[in-house]
């Protein structure tokens, strides 16, 4: 979960569209998920996990920082 | 609407219905012990649960469910424990007491209810809230 003043935004709606308009149905069914939880992730709602953004990377052919951003914060440590 | 979702809605209504069903025959009987009847509703909690194919879910139905499972035990444990004391406290903690045994069974009802409530209005906030 992001700390104060960090945020986690992405690119999902464009690459959807990139890719054909590809429906929130079936990039879940692609990265193993519901059209809910992509809706949640698209909106900045919801930070899926590692796991969860390798997946979504990957359904549109591309890297995590392709697809997710970091935004704000100081690094740790 | 998730699939978890709507069970939440439909649990917090079985419990809501059952609160209600139970004042009113209070009220109707006057019979505290025989209006307890009302909550064997309760059980219609478990319908979701008899689904040939039960919904997949996925990590966000899972971490909802693990936080608000959380929340629901964490405060029936501090009702129980504020329930314990402060009787202990209020009544003075040697003291007899006679209670009719369907205000023990109301608690356990109590407790269930709490549980219920709790947990599915946290589920339904946290998908209204992403």
């Amino acid at each position: 979960m992001p700390g104060k003043g960090e945020v986690v935004g992405n690119h999902i709606r464009r690459l959807r569209f990139d890719a054909g308009e590809m429906t929130q149905e079936e990039l879940g069914k692609l990265a193993g998920v519901t059209r809910h939880t992509i809706m949640a992730i698209e909106a900045g709602k919801y930070d899926p996990s590692l796991l969860l953004a390798f997946r979504i990377a990957r359904a549109f052919g591309k890297t995590v920082e392709d697809v997710f951003v970091f935004d704000g914060g100081r690094p740790a440590g | 609407m998730p699939e978890f979702e709507k069970r939440a809605w439909w649990n917090l209504s079985v419990a809501v219905g059952a609160v209600v069903l139970f004042a009113a025959l209070w009220v109707v009987t006057r019979k505290p012990a025989a209006s307890m009847g009302a909550f064997g509703v309760l059980g219609l909690s478990g319908i979701p649960f008899f689904r040939v194919r039960p919904p997949a879910s996925d990590e966000r139905d899972r971490e909802i469910d693990r936080k608000s499972t959380l929340m629901a035990m964490s405060l029936f444990w501090i009702l129980t424990v504020l329930g314990v004391v402060g009787m202990g406290v209020a009544l003075g903690w040697d003291t007899l007491v006679q209670v009719p045994v369907w205000a023990f069974s109301e608690l356990i009802w109590g407790g269930w209810i709490v549980i219920l409530t709790t947990k599915s209005a946290a589920s339904i906030r946290m998908y209204r809230a992403g």
